[in-house]
């Protein structure tokens, strides 16, 4: 079994991994890649301003928010217990960075989170895993529920759930050329999901 | 049926980082509410609301790709039943096993998730059957297969290794349907459900930001809430749906509606939802501990504002001084 993200994290931070796991991302390629790829987004993150710019408005500020410490605001301190997981939260604040890499406009707004174009099935994967990884560093659902934001959010899970279902059949039925398709289904649906989360997340904040 | 094209989450992604847009500066009126013009932030909040109704509206898009287009499609699904449960797992593309089947993903708030199974686990057995290559059928083969043999919604007993080490879980299944279908159910379930008198509402109505509700907020009642409202089982209204909507109250406790009991938010809203406009229905609510029975219309779209908060009420009523006698009006 391939180790999993937080595993690879946890190397790549240097925290205690199990002997197994390092043994085996020693010898399997495609976990040595995922490795490295870690390495180079932890780089990219080092190597942006140390404290960056306040933002007026737009979606650094979100970001920010996302990534503060606790005390700087509700939704920060909401998101602090996650940030026990620092690796994901960066891998989140690296995935929201993507939005402002380029210098624009205050008011502009932000690019989506992920754009597909050509991905390869494993690109796709990594990137499924990635949101899910997203996903479940933003807080929980309020309790509150208002119709106009649960429904789609609702909607969406149950989308990537029926989705889930049809890549298992497919699976397990080799149905590749399928599978792909659905892969990109999942990605791009998880991808208007965790914007959806962030959205609700915001509005719970005020 | 066969998935569709999904084209539709580029719109959404455009619809959601208007939206985030749009909330960012109301984050910093959260942070300094001294210099923040309240009335503009309103108008803020109410432009990345109607934003959010639009990625909403792609959400009824995908649908329609992904199922078909025709609510016809989906009504195959409906009179064919489900084709077993589902665990809420994404199996597909795992490394390939003799022993166990490795969990690639979990679906988000689905039944595995609930369970606690994380992406990474291996499922070795369920219900007591172990995963095990037998032949030509491997351990993913004979997973889907048992699924398929599950009563939808049954609970099974899924044995899976995390970290080397055995561990359990049971896991409340969904039924292997297509979203869509959940909606559909839900008005089948009605009162009127026989041949569905007013026909099905459509895709962006039951899946969509219906305007008429979209502002309707809720709240499950707790405990310590219950015991305020005289109540422990039922969804709080906290904000109404603004414009000519549905009769509730800020205040009241939806316990039914059309004989149904919601069990969540979100299934309070599938129910609405699945309505056309038009269409009567009796919500049981708790008034001031009062048990009530509001006949009301479904409105349509157009009866409500353009998804506006309005001001809250203020804070709840005050419980009345005495209790209502058990049983005190038939709800």
């Amino acid at each position: 079994m391939h180790a999993r993200l937080d595993e690879l994290l946890s190397l790549r931070d240097g925290a205690p991994v199990d002997a197994r796991v390092r043994g085996h991302v020693g010898e399997c390629a495609e976990c040595a890649a995922e490795l490295e790829r870690a390495e180079s987004l932890q780089e990219q993150l080092r190597a942006l301003p140390a404290a960056p710019e306040p933002a007026s408005d737009g979606w650094p500020e979100i970001q920010a928010r996302l990534t503060d410490s606790p005390g700087q605001g509700r939704l920060a301190a909401r998101v602090a217990p996650f940030a026990a997981a620092a690796s994901v939260v960066a891998l989140a604040l690296f995935a929201a960075l993507r939005w402002s890499e380029s210098p624009s406009p205050a008011r502009s707004p932000p690019q989506p989170l992920i754009v597909l174009g050509s991905e390869s099935l494993d690109d796709l994967r990594t990137r499924s895993r990635e949101l899910e990884a997203l996903l479940a560093a933003l807080p929980k659902r309020p309790a509150v529920v208002r119709a106009g934001t649960s429904v789609p959010i609702e909607s969406l899970e149950a989308q990537v759930q029926w989705l889930d279902h049809q890549l298992s059949l497919a699976g397990a039925e080799g149905r590749a050329p399928e599978a792909e398709q659905l892969w990109r289904d999942r990605v791009e649906v998880m991808n208007s999901l965790v914007q959806l989360r962030v959205v609700e997340a915001q509005q719970v904040s005020l | 049926m066969q998935p569709r094209r999904f084209t539709g989450a580029p719109a959404i992604a455009g619809a959601c980082c208007a939206a985030m847009f749009a909330f960012a500066p109301l984050a910093g009126f959260a942070a300094d509410p001294d210099v923040a013009d309240r009335a503009a932030l309103e108008k803020e909040l109410n432009e990345a609301r109607a934003e959010l109704d639009e990625a909403a509206r792609e959400v009824a898009e995908i649908s329609r790709q992904l199922y078909g287009g025709e609510t016809g499609d989906a009504m195959r699904f409906v009179h064919g039943g489900p084709r077993g449960s589902m665990l809420g797992v994404n199996i597909g593309g795992g490394a390939a096993r003799d022993e166990g089947v490795e969990v690639v993903g979990v679906s988000p708030a689905g039944p595995a998730e609930r369970a606690g199974l994380k992406a990474g686990d291996v499922l070795v057995a369920v219900d007591g059957q172990a995963l095990k290559r037998s032949g030509e059928r491997t351990a993913s083969m004979q997973l889907v297969e048992f699924m398929r043999g599950v009563d939808p919604g049954r609970a099974v007993k899924v044995e899976y290794l995390r970290d080397g080490k055995k561990h359990t879980a049971t896991v409340n299944t969904a039924p292997a349907e297509p979203p869509i279908v959940r909606v559909i159910r839900e008005r089948i379930a009605g009162p009127m459900g026989e041949g569905m008198p007013m026909g099905l509402p459509g895709f962006e109505r039951m899946l969509g930001p219906d305007r008429a509700f979209r502002s309707l907020e809720l709240v499950p009642v707790t405990p310590r809430l219950g015991a305020y409202f005289g109540t422990d089982k039922g969804l709080l209204v906290v904000r109404v749906a603004e414009g000519k909507g549905l009769p509730l109250e800020e205040g009241d406790v939806l316990q039914t509606i059309d004989g149904r009991t919601p069990d969540s938010p979100g299934h309070a809203f599938r129910i609405l939802h699945s309505y056309q406009p038009g269409e009567k229905v009796k919500l049981g609510v708790l008034r001031q501990r009062k048990q009530l029975v509001l006949d009301a219309t479904i409105p349509a779209a157009d009866a409500a504002s353009n998804g506006a908060p309005r001001p809250r009420q203020g804070p709840p009523p005050p419980p009345p001084a005495k209790p209502a006698a058990p049983g005190a009006g038939p709800a």
